[in-house]
């Protein structure tokens, strides 16, 4: 574990979490509940700590939750709090979840408070609320996580058959893991590299191990556990996408869970969930959308989090095969990164009228396999002629179709593979002179240039 | 001063008692185009032309006022006797079973959908379920209860919910769509699962091939009693294509379009099973129509942008850069 942190763990605790509706509070009554009361969960976390539960509902749903036989075990280890949510409201579904985790870390930051935050329609395996509190007192700002999204029915019949009613569910991560196997979900499936599907909201991408599990890398990961330094006002979308932006301006006190024997849940969705969602794809499309979804949606602290590589597994690893998955994950998200910069290219140039190079980089990117070949994103210039220039240049004929070397071989001229002022960089093209300079393109740099004797 | 607001049905039927039943049916034509989901309008439009002998062309209209209405006996009545003079007895005979079933139960479930349209699906659910214990026959809570599993994603349940129904309400195309629509979503996302699990385990897949049979014949079940209905059609064609039978997916796909030429996405799937074809020519034709009629289609933009791209690089280079201006993707999914 490295990185800045607090020194030692919070003062408190505050488990949060929000419910609603009969569907909902049964999967909370049968699945995070009796899963965070096993033995190395709840009871581990809570152990000479003072720890409120505050369970977000409707008045008309806390009676059923009160009427649980789990709810009495887990009064006895925390003092649980109901907070209504009835004059909450969201236009939509999400909007609303959003506003009641605001509220969870309402006051929080004032009084050192350490924020856990549970879905209620997850099993987390054993030991995982216990490795919070290690990463807390290790003085991390937040732990971040995620599990593989398992189908309701066969999971909770095969929860059923295996445990009594109201009996706590105490799963070691590699069983729980096995599980999710047996019910895995199809958008896990849509989000695994190999597949013929693609999701349209590609936030976490899977690259198995068969026999094994899978390496996850995710945009959007779930903050388990946040403890803010100061109040924060908004922030963008649900808590696993802009949470941790709004939260720390520096974001090496964030905690990834590489590895589901620290920290593993599965999160529990009906058949149909998101299925409209998923569309077929194949190698030459999935890296532009994935790139483009990334580009509209994804947050600075998500960019940083893809690049955190987490193992989910249900057996021993083999460590050398783990490692070259990790490499060849690594290096399809630099593809993917590299081609969400040049989308972004592409954006400002449209945004500025250079609409000849906006074109061709398009035609790239659909036709040339550019995405494919978008190099690593970051510190890099790009040389862009102004229209008459690149109309007249010899782009236009290099998109015919037997030009497809050339096509590529030309466009690595107007790359610079370091970040360089506008006058560094013409001298390494003398025959260009510079229009319009230093615009940012995330960490790389454009100049906009004509040609040296116009 | 008085504002007077004709009621166009009203004003149509005056006109047909006073003998211009020409007038009668321009006005009823122009009142289903102004508003396409009049049922009343297109149910006395396809009446009309009944009684004035010109079957072929009463067809289509009564076969949408049942699509509007789907869970009222009268369009089903009408359309029977209008498929008993043309001297189709199956699809008379089934309309009119149709028509005896749901005229045999009074209609509860308008509570139900009160509370589906609020998003009160639980509340709902509830009423459905004890609106059900007392008549197990009624097949408007069957109808009423499967929106609500499909609102809770819940695919399999909402097949179980429209079987029967189906069984009960044989000219009813909404339900065959229905099922056919969730058995083959449900096949195929139990599929991927299934592939994927196989992969991790590191197995073969076991998965074999699977029966699409009833899901074929539910889908032609429902173009069979309203084969003008472009969904219909456009989500039949999308199996045929999966399946692996395009030529048939093709006619589909372009009887949709026939029936939707103004419909951006129609024209867009057609072009695409062109495309797959290899009738560039034509593929072309559909994609630039849809690009005309929806110029934010990012998939119409891109697909005209491949037609175009070895003949004319820089029409598909500006294509291919209306594409990328076009955000498809703007969700992302939360555990809740």
């Amino acid at each position: 574990m490295s990185g800045r942190r607090h020194s030692g763990g919070p003062q408190s605790w505050r488990l949060v979490t929000a419910v609603w509706g009969r569907r909902f509070v049964e999967r909370f009554l049968t699945s995070t509940l009796p899963s965070i009361l096993a033995p190395r969960n709840l009871p581990a976390l809570a152990d000479g700590e003072e720890v409120e539960y505050r369970i977000f509902t409707r008045a008309a749903d806390i009676p059923h939750i009160e009427a649980s036989p789990l709810f009495s075990k887990l009064a006895a280890f925390v003092a649980v709090r109901f907070e209504t949510i009835d004059s909450v409201v969201a236009s939509a579904k999400y909007d609303r979840l959003a506003q009641i985790h605001r509220l969870g870390l309402e006051g929080t930051a004032e009084a050192d408070i350490g924020v856990v935050f549970l879905t209620p329609d997850a099993v987390w395996a054993n030991g995982t609320l216990a490795a919070v509190r290690t990463v807390a007192l290790a003085g991390y700002d937040a732990a971040v996580m995620d599990g593989p999204r398992v189908v309701r029915g066969p999971f909770a019949a095969e929860i059923s058959s295996r445990f009594g009613a109201n009996e706590i569910l105490s799963i070691a991560p590699r069983e729980l893991m096995e599980m999710s196997v047996r019910h895995i979900h199809s958008n896990e499936s849509a989000w695994h590299w190999g597949s013929d599907w693609l999701h349209d909201a590609p936030f976490q991408l899977h690259w198995p191990v068969p026999g094994e599990g899978m390496v996850t890398r995710g945009f959007c990961l779930f903050p388990i556990y946040v403890r803010l330094r100061r109040p924060i006002g908004d922030f963008v979308g649900a808590i696993d996408r802009g949470l941790l932006d709004a939260a720390f301006d520096d974001r090496s006190g964030i905690y990834y869970c590489g590895d589901s024997d620290i920290m593993a849940v599965v999160s529990i969705d009906d058949l149909g969930f998101s299925s409209a969602s998923i569309k077929r794809t194949d190698k030459h499309d999935r890296i532009l959308r994935i790139a483009k979804w990334a580009l509209a949606t994804a947050t600075e602290q998500n960019l940083d989090a893809v690049r955190h590589p987490a193992r989910r597994h249900f057996s021993e690893m083999s460590e050398k095969t783990w490692r070259r998955v990790e490499r060849l994950s690594a290096a399809h998200i630099e593809a993917v990164l590299g081609c969400r910069e040049i989308l972004l290219l592409h954006r400002v140039l449209s945004e500025r009228g250079l609409s000849a190079a906006a074109g061709i980089l398009a035609f790239g990117l659909h036709q040339r396999g550019l995405a494919r070949r978008a190099g690593t994103a970051g510190n890099r210039t790009f040389l862009v002629p102004i229209d008459p220039m690149a109309e007249r240049f010899s782009f236009v004929s290099l998109l015919a179709p037997d030009r497809v070397r050339a096509f590529h071989t030309e466009l690595r001229r107007w790359v610079l593979p370091e970040r360089c002022s506008a006058d560094a960089a013409i001298r390494t093209r003398p025959d260009l002179r510079i229009v319009d300079r230093d615009i940012p393109i995330g960490s790389s740099i454009l100049h906009v240039v004509d040609r040296a004797s116009a | 001063m008085i504002d007077v607001i004709e009621d166009p049905v009203q004003s149509a039927v005056e006109f047909f008692r006073r003998g211009d039943s020409g007038l009668a049916q321009a006005a009823l034509r122009d009142e289903c185009i102004k508003n396409p989901l009049n049922a009343l309008a297109w149910l006395t439009l396809g009446q009309m032309l009944v009684r004035d002998g010109k079957l072929d062309t009463a067809l289509s209209p009564l076969q949408r006022a049942v699509r509007l209405t789907p869970l009222e006996a009268t369009a089903y009545w009408e359309l029977g006797a209008a498929y008993r003079i043309a001297g189709d007895v199956p699809r008379a005979g089934e309309c009119e079973t149709t028509a005896k079933v749901l005229e045999a139960t009074e209609d509860r479930s308008a509570e139900m959908a009160e509370l589906i349209s609020r998003g009160e699906y639980e509340s709902a659910l509830d009423l459905g379920d004890r609106l059900l214990s007392a008549n197990s026959a009624d097949m408007r809570v069957r109808f009423q209860l499967s929106l609500i599993h499909q609102a809770f994603n819940d695919y399999d349940p909402v097949i179980d919910c429209l079987s029967p129904v189906a069984a009960a309400l044989p000219a009813c195309a909404v339900v065959h769509k229905g099922i056919a629509d969730f058995s083959w979503a449900s096949i195929r996302l139990k599929a991927m699962s299934a592939r994927f699990a196989a992969i991790l385990r590191s197995e073969a897949d076991r998965t074999g091939p699977v029966d699409t049979g009833a899901v074929e014949r539910y889908y032609r079940a429902a173009i069979r009693h309203d084969p003008d209905w472009r969904e219909a059609r456009t989500y039949f064609a999308n199996f045929l294509d999966e399946t692996g039978n395009r030529d048939e997916a093709l006619e589909h796909y372009r009887i949709a379009a026939h029936f939707a030429p103004d419909d951006a996405i129609v024209r867009l799937n057609l072009a695409l099973a062109l495309e797959k074809q290899n009738q560039t020519t034509a593929a072309r034709r559909e994609a630039d129509a849809a690009c005309h009629l929806n110029p934010a289609l990012g998939e119409a933009q891109e697909c005209l942008g491949r037609l175009t791209s070895a003949s004319d690089p820089i029409s598909a280079a500006h294509h291919f850069d209306l594409a990328l201006r076009r955000q498809r993707f703007h969700t992302t999914a939360a555990n809740l």
